[in-house]
C-alpha cells in the first residue's frame, strides 16, 4: 500500500485512491485548516489557509522539499509524498492569512449567528494572532436581505471563499449567486430579481464558514453552544439524508445535513431542512384517547394499552380474517416489526398492509442546466417518494405477510365491511388519508388510529394513540437504496404523546424498556433481508442491506 | 559603439508601414513561406535553439513552452496572443501593433504552424483602440490575400485570427487570467497545474505568447538562429539555471527624461546608457534618484545601481524582481519616493483581482498605510509592517495564485530597503503630500 | 409582438367608451397606459444589436465566450448596460443573468443604467509615468473646468471624465484617451482645447 508522511506520521493510501493533503492529513488526525476547499465542490485554492510544505521521497530515500509553500487542497498525495504542516513557515503563513482575513472583518461575534461554530473564530484562536495591526478604516459593505427567501447576507463578514457561488453553479446549477466588483470591493450578490430560492438554497448557509450567509429561519434564535445535536435521518423523502437535529430545552431549532457519502453526500434539500415545523404545531395530538360514553373518555396510557391489547387479542380469537393492520412507511423498522410479529403470532391470518406512499411528481435531480433540465452527473436528488422507510416496512411486511398489500385495497375492503378491527398507523405530517378514505373506515367496528396530527379518520376511531415524530424516537429508516440508518430521539413528544416504539413495546407485551440496538439483533436474525442490522449499532453512516429486488411494484398514492 | 540597426522597429517610421503591400515590398511573409515549407517540429526546434525568452515579463523560454503541448493531440490547439500590455511604463507592444501589424501577424502564423493551431485569439486591451483598428484592417487584408483562412496558399493549412477586446483589467495580462477573460468570465487566474499548454482556453491545449515575442519569432525564421544569438548576454556559468539573454530587445523609456520613447537594442544595455544616450538625459538638468527597471512590478534601481545590465539576469542581482517588460521609468531627485511608492501601491490595489486572500487584502492594506503616511500620520513601525506584508505575498513564497502579488510587493520591498532614510525622514517630519487630485480619486 | 394584441384590445374598447368629453379624457389616459405598458415589455436590445451579437457566435467555440463582445456591442450603442439588457444578453448566450452580470462588474469600463456615460468619454492616465509628468494635476484641472468629479458627466451630457491606469502612451506623458483615440504630450491649454472641441 502506498504510504505518505504527514508531520512524520505515516498515512496509508488505498491503491488508486486520490487524496489531497487535507484528506491525507485528516486520516492521521492532523487538521489542515481550510475555507474554500470542500469535498463536494471544485478546487480553487483561493483562501490560502491550507498552505503546507510538501516534498517527495527519492528512490534513494532522501526527501526533497519544494522551496515554496503549496496549497494542500490542490496537491495530490502519492507514494513517498512528505507533508509538513507544523513548521514555522507554515505557522507564519497561517498567521498571515488569518490577519488578512480579519483586516476588514467586522467585530460582530457578539451578534453573529455563527459564533460557536465559526471557522474564523476557531482558526484564529488556534493559528492566528491575538491582536490586529490594522490602523486604517475598514471597507464597509451593506447587508443584503434580498439574497433569498430563506437567506440573508451580512456582506462585510464574507471572506470570499466562494463556496456559496460554486454551490449554485456546480451542485444546484441554478447560478443565482455571483461575485460582483473586483479586488477588495468584491461582494457576494444575486442578479436583481433572481433571488437564491432553488430547492437546495439552504445549503449555502451551511457551506459559509463564517456568519456572512445566514438562515432567516434560524437568525438570532439560538446560540449554538446551547444546542444539543442528535444524529438522525430526515424523514421527508426516500433519499434519507443524514442530519443533525439541533434542539435546546426540548425545542427543535434547526436541522443540518450530516456528511454521509453512502446516503446523500454533504447536503440536504430545503423541504427537509425547513419542513419540520409540524413538530411544534398546535394541532399535535398530545394525549391518547379511548372513546367511551363519557365526554372525556379514558386518557390514561396504561389503561388504554391494556384495554387495547385485550380488544385486539379477542378480535383475533373471534375471527382473525376480520382483523387488519396498516403499517405506515413513516414507521421505523423496529416499530413495524413489533406490530407485525405480534399480530402474526396471534394468528397468521391477520391482514397486514402498507400505508399510503405519497409520491409528488418525479425525482428531482440536480444540477440543472440553463433551461432547467437536469444534467449528468447527478449531484443531488430530491426523491418523489415522500416517506422515509417504505423499504424497511416493506421488508417486514414481505417477511410476515409474504406480500405487500397496498393501502387502497384495505380501504375498499373496509368500505365493503370486511373488517371488524383495523389498526391504522399514520405518521405522515402532510396528511395520508382523505375524507372519502376515512369514510370507508367508518364501517369498522373497532378502529385504532395511531398518529401525531389530526386527520379525518379520527372521527371514526375508538382508540386514538398520540404518537411521536421522527425527532422523538429511536429506530431505523431504510432509504431508497437500501441504506439502513439509525434515527435518534432528540426531544420529548409534546404533552402526553409517546414515541411510537414505546407504544408498541408495551402494547405487544414486551418487558423492560425499548432498546433499538437489542431489538435489531432480534430482527436481523428473524428477517434475512434485514440481516445487515443484526450487529445492533449501525454506525454514523448506516449499513447497506444486502440487495433484494426492490419492492417497487407497490402501488403508490399520488398527491 | 556602432549604432545598432533596429530590426523589430525597422519599419515603424515608413509611410506605408501598416499595409500588406508595404510589408510585402519589404520582404514580408517570406519567413512564413519558409516556415510553411518546414515540418512544425522543425520550426519549434528553431525557436528552441534561438533561446528566445518570452518578452511579456516572465522570461520563460518560448520554444520550450511550445514543446509542453501534448503530442498527437486531436485538437483544437489554440494560440492566445497577449496584447493586454498594461504594466505601467510599458508601451512597446502598442508601437509594434500600431506601426507594423503584419510583423505580428506573420509571427502568429508561424507560431500556429509550429504548434499546429488553426485558431489564434488576439486579446487586445480595451484602451488600445487604434491598435484594434489597425490590426483589424491588417487581418482583413490577409484574408483577402489568402494568407489567412482555409487552405492557405494551397498548403491545406487553415488559420483564423480572432480579435478580442479587453475591458479594462490589468490581470488579463496574466496568461490564465487572459484565458478566463476570453472565455467570458471574470479574469480570475487559474491554479496551476494544469498549465495552459495541457489545459488552457476552453480546456484545450493553449500557448499564450506576448506580442514582442511573436515579432521575434518572425525575425528568427527570417534571419536565422545565428543572427538572433549573435546578440547575447551569455548565461552565468555559476548559475546552471540561467538560460542567458538573447536577441534584440525593445526598451521603453519614460518619466523624467528629455526624450521618452522606445528603442531597440541588444540585451544587456544599462539604465544609465538608456537614460543618457537614448533618453536625452534626466530632464531639467536634474539627477536620477531611482529608476524602475522593467515596469513597476520589478521594483526600483537606486542611483548607484544604474550600471546594472538590463538583461534577464541583471536586475535580479541588485534585488529587483527581474527584467519584466524592460520598461524603465526615471524618477528625478526632486521627487519623493513616498509619492512614487504610493502610486505603485494604488495601482496594484485597484487591479488586484481579489481571488486570493493575501493579494486582495494585502494590496489594499499597503495602499492605506501609504495613504496614512502621506497624510502626515505615519509611524516608523509602518515601514517594518510594510516590509512584512510585502514579504508574505506572492508566488515566490507560494502564498498566492499568480504573480500580481509579487509585482505589488516588490516596489514596496525595494523602496523601503533602498530608500529607507528618505521614508524615515518623511515620517519623522510628519510631512503631508496628498494632492487635491488624489483626493478627488480617493477610495480607488 | 404584444402591441398587435394590445391594439386590438384598444380598438375593441373604443366602442365601450362613449363620446362624452369626460369619457374621451379617460380614454386618452387609457391609451397612454397601454402604450407605456407596451414599451416596458419591449425588448431593450434592438434587432440590429442582436444581429451583431449573433454574428459573433461562429467566432468562438461556445456562446459564453461572446460575453465580452456582447457587452461591448451593447455598451457602445447605448452608453450603458442596463439590467434588462443583461437579461437579454444572457438569454441570447444561454447563460444565467448572474453569469453575465458578474463578468461585467469585474471590468473597469462598463456603465450601468444609473450612470451612463456621456457623448464622449475622456480618460486621464494616473499611473507612474503620467503622474511624474503632471497627469494627475491635469485631470484635476479639467475636472474643475468641467465642474465634474472623476466618473462624472457634464451637465449637458457631453463629456464624461474618468481616470485610467497606464494607457500605454508613456512616451507622450501626460496623455489622455478620448473614446478610442489617445492624445499625448498634453498641457492644460492643449487639453482644454481638445476637450472643448469634442462633440
Amino acid at each position: 500500500m502506498p504510504t505518505a508522511l504527514v508531520n512524520q506520521k505515516p498515512v496509508e493510501l488505498e491503491p488508486g485512491e486520490r487524496l489531497n493533503c487535507i484528506q491525507a492529513a485528516a486520516r492521521v488526525g492532523v487538521e489542515i485548516p481550510a475555507y474554500c476547499w470542500h469535498p463536494s465542490l471544485s478546487v480553487v485554492a483561493s483562501c490560502r489557509m491550507c498552505l503546507v510544505e510538501v516534498g517527495d521521497t527519492k528512490p534513494d530515500g532522501t526527501v526533497v522539499m519544494q522551496p515554496k509553500l503549496v496549497p494542500g487542497c490542490q496537491t495530490p498525495v502519492k507514494e513517498g509524498t512528505v507533508i509538513v504542516a507544523d513548521s514555522e513557515k507554515v505557522k507564519a503563513a497561517r498567521k498571515a492569512t488569518l490577519e488578512y482575513l480579519l483586516l476588514n472583518h467586522p467585530l460582530d461575534c457578539p451578534v453573529c449567528d455563527q459564533a460557536g461554530e465559526c471557522f474564523l473564530q476557531d482558526y484564529s484562536y488556534r493559528f492566528g494572532r491575538s491582536y490586529s495591526r490594522l490602523q486604517e478604516p475598514k471597507e464597509l459593505k451593506p447587508d443584503k436581505d434580498h439574497i433569498g427567501e430563506q437567506i440573508t447576507l451580512f456582506t462585510d463578514r464574507c471572506i470570499m471563499c466562494t463556496r456559496c457561488v460554486r454551490f449554485t453553479r456546480e451542485i444546484s446549477g441554478t447560478a443565482e449567486l455571483q461575485v460582483i466588483n473586483r479586488g477588495t470591493h468584491e461582494e457576494i450578490d444575486i442578479f436583481p430579481g433572481e433571488p437564491c430560492n432553488n430547492k437546495l438554497a439552504g445549503n449555502v448557509v451551511d457551506l459559509c464558514p463564517v456568519g456572512a450567509l445566514c438562515s432567516k429561519d434560524f437568525l438570532y434564535k439560538q446560540r449554538v453552544w446551547w444546542l444539543q445535536s442528535a444524529k438522525s435521518v430526515c424523514p421527508n423523502c426516500s433519499t434519507g439524508c443524514s442530519v443533525n437535529v439541533d434542539q435546546n430545552e426540548d425545542h427543535v431549532h434547526r436541522l443540518k445535513p450530516r456528511d454521509n457519502p453512502q446516503a446523500q453526500g454533504s447536503f440536504m434539500c430545503d423541504e427537509g431542512r425547513f419542513g419540520w415545523k409540524y413538530l411544534q404545531a398546535e394541532e399535535r395530538l398530545t394525549y391518547p384517547l379511548q372513546k367511551t360514553d363519557t365526554t372525556d373518555g379514558i386518557r390514561d396510557w396504561t389503561a388504554i394499552l391494556n384495554a387495547l391489547k385485550q380488544t385486539v387479542e379477542q378480535a383475533v380469537k373471534k375471527n382473525p380474517q376480520k382483523v387488519a393492520a396498516v403499517l405506515s412507511p413513516w414507521m421505523t423498522v423496529e416499530e413495524s416489526y413489533l406490530l407485525a410479529s405480534w399480530l402474526k403470532k396471534l394468528s397468521s391470518q391477520v391482514t397486514l398492509a402498507l400505508g399510503p406512499v405519497r409520491v409528488v411528481g418525479e425525482d428531482d435531480t440536480y444540477p440543472k442546466d440553463i433551461h432547467g433540465q437536469p444534467v449528468q452527473p447527478v449531484k443531488f436528488t430530491i426523491r418523489a417518494e415522500k416517506c422515509p422507510n417504505r423499504r424497511g416496512v416493506g421488508e417486514v411486511l414481505q417477511h410476515f405477510a409474504g406480500k405487500i398489500k397496498p393501502f387502497a385495497e384495505v380501504v375498499s375492503e373496509a368500505a365493503a365491511g370486511k373488517y371488524d378491527l383495523v389498526y391504522l398507523v399514520g405518521g405522515d405530517p402532510a396528511g395520508w388519508i382523505d375524507d372519502a378514505q376515512a369514510q370507508a373506515f367508518g364501517q369498522v367496528k373497532t378502529l385504532i388510529v395511531q398518529d401525531l396530527l389530526p386527520s379525518p379518520v379520527l372521527a371514526h376511531a375508538s382508540f386514538i394513540l398520540a404518537g411521536g415524530s421522527f425527532a422523538e424516537r429511536d429506530g431505523t429508516f431504510v432509504n431508497h437504496a437500501g441504506l439502513a440508518q439509525e434515527i435518534h430521539k432528540s426531544v420529548r413528544a409534546p404533552g402526553n404523546a409517546r414515541a411510537d416504539n414505546r407504544i408498541f413495546w408495551e402494547l405487544t407485551g414486551r418487558t423492560g424498556l425499548f432498546h433499538a440496538g437489542n431489538l435489531r439483533k432480534e430482527i436481523g436474525e428473524a428477517i434475512p433481508a434485514l440481516a445487515a442490522i443484526q450487529p445492533g449499532k449501525l454506525g454514523d453512516l448506516g449499513v447497506l442491506l444486502t440487495s433484494t429486488p426492490d419492492n417497487a411494484q407497490i402501488p403508490v398514492v399520488h398527491a | 559603439m556602432p549604432e545598432f540597426e533596429p530590426v523589430l522597429l525597422a519599419r515603424i517610421h515608413k509611410a506605408d508601414s501598416t499595409s500588406l503591400e508595404g510589408y510585402r515590398a519589404d520582404g514580408g511573409y517570406g519567413a512564413y513561406q519558409k516556415a510553411l515549407g518546414m515540418a512544425p517540429a522543425d520550426v519549434t526546434k528553431m525557436v528552441v535553439d534561438s533561446s528566445l525568452r518570452g518578452r511579456g515579463g516572465a522570461g520563460f523560454p518560448c520554444g520550450l513552452k511550445w514543446t509542453f503541448l501534448p503530442k498527437d493531440h486531436p485538437g483544437p490547439i489554440y494560440l492566445a496572443v497577449n496584447a493586454d500590455e498594461s504594466e505601467p511604463g510599458t508601451f512597446n507592444n502598442r508601437i509594434l501593433m500600431e506601426q507594423d501589424p503584419h510583423q505580428l501577424i506573420e509571427g502568429i502564423a508561424i507560431a500556429c504552424h509550429a504548434i499546429k493551431s488553426e485558431k489564434a485569439f488576439l486579446y487586445i486591451r480595451y484602451e488600445y483602440g487604434r491598435c484594434y483598428r489597425v490590426l483589424a484592417q491588417a487581418v482583413q487584408e490577409c484574408y483577402a490575400a489568402g494568407l489567412l483562412g482555409q487552405n492557405i496558399q494551397g498548403t491545406g493549412i487553415n488559420l483564423d485570427i480572432q480579435l478580442h477586446r479587453g475591458a479594462g483589467a490589468y490581470i488579463c495580462g496574466e496568461e490564465t487570467g487572459l484565458i478566463e477573460s476570453l472565455e467570458g468570465k471574470r479574469a480570475w487566474p487559474r491554479i496551476k497545474p494544469p498549465f495552459p499548454a495541457i489545459e488552457g482556453l476552453f480546456r484545450k491545449p493553449t500557448i499564450v505568447n506576448n506580442v514582442e515575442t511573436l515579432c521575434c519569432v518572425t525575425q528568427i525564421l527570417g534571419r536565422g538562429v545565428d543572427w538572433f544569438k549573435s546578440m547575447r548576454v551569455p548565461p552565468d556559468p555559476k548559475n546552471p539555471r540561467d538560460p542567458g539573454s538573447y536577441g534584440p530587445k525593445l526598451y521603453c523609456i519614460s518619466g523624467h527624461v528629455n526624450k521618452p520613447g522606445c528603442v531597440e537594442l541588444p540585451m544587456g544595455v544599462t539604465a544609465r546608457e538608456l537614460i543618457d544616450v537614448h533618453g536625452g538625459g534626466v530632464w531639467k538638468g536634474r539627477k536620477a534618484k531611482a529608476v524602475v527597471p522593467g515596469g513597476i512590478s520589478m521594483g526600483f534601481l537606486s542611483a548607484d545601481e544604474l550600471d546594472t545590465p538590463l538583461d534577464f539576469a541583471g536586475p535580479g542581482k541588485v534585488g529587483c524582481m527581474g527584467l519584466g517588460t524592460a520598461a524603465i521609468v526615471v524618477v528625478d531627485d526632486q521627487t519623493s519616493m513616498v509619492d512614487v511608492l504610493f502610486n505603485c501601491c494604488r495601482f496594484f490595489a485597484h487591479e488586484s483581482c481579489g481571488q486570493c486572500t493575501p493579494c486582495r487584502e494585502g494590496t489594499t492594506w499597503m495602499r492605506k498605510i501609504l495613504e496614512r503616511i502621506r497624510g502626515g500620520h505615519g509611524k516608523l513601525e509602518d515601514l517594518d509592517l510594510l516590509m512584512e506584508v510585502a514579504g508574505s505575498m506572492g508566488i515566490i513564497p507560494g502564498t498566492t495564485i499568480c504573480g500580481l502579488s509579487d509585482g505589488a510587493a516588490w516596489p514596496v520591498k525595494n523602496a523601503i530597503a533602498k530608500f529607507r532614510p528618505e521614508f524615515e525622514e518623511y515620517i519623522r517630519e510628519g510631512r503631508r503630500s496628498i494632492t487635491p487630485a488624489q483626493e478627488l480619486m480617493a477610495t480607488h | 409582438m404584444r402591441f398587435a394584441e394590445d391594439f386590438k384590445e384598444l380598438k375593441a374598447l373604443t366602442y365601450v367608451f362613449g363620446t362624452q368629453k369626460a369619457d374621451r379624457v379617460e380614454f386618452i389616459n387609457f391609451q397612454f397606459a397601454v402604450l407605456k405598458n407596451w414599451m416596458l415589455q419591449m425588448p431593450v436590445l434592438s434587432e440590429e444589436i442582436r444581429e451583431q451579437i449573433r454574428a459573433e457566435f461562429p467566432n468562438y467555440p461556445n456562446k459564453r465566450a461572446v460575453t465580452l463582445p456582447a457587452l461591448h456591442i451593447v455598451h457602445h450603442a447605448l452608453h450603458h448596460v442596463s439590467l434588462p439588457a443583461i437579461r437579454e444578453i444572457a438569454e441570447l448566450l444561454e447563460l444565467h443573468p448572474s453569469e453575465v452580470h458578474d463578468t461585467m462588474s469585474f471590468y473597469g469600463i462598463f456603465r450601468t443604467e444609473e450612470n451612463p456615460y456621456g457623448k464622449r468619454r475622456v480618460w486621464f492616465c494616473r499611473s507612474i509615468s503620467c503622474m511624474l509628468r503632471g497627469g494627475e494635476e491635469l485631470m484635476q484641472h479639467m475636472c474643475e473646468k468641467l465642474h465634474v468629479h472623476p466618473g462624472g458627466t457634464t451637465e449637458d451630457g457631453r463629456i464624461t471624465v474618468e481616470f485610467a491606469e497606464c494607457l500605454g502612451a508613456c512616451e507622450g506623458a501626460p496623455c489622455l484617451l478620448v473614446d478610442d483615440e489617445c492624445h499625448v504630450n498634453l498641457d492644460e491649454k492643449s487639453a482644454e482645447k481638445l476637450i472643448e472641441e469634442l462633440h
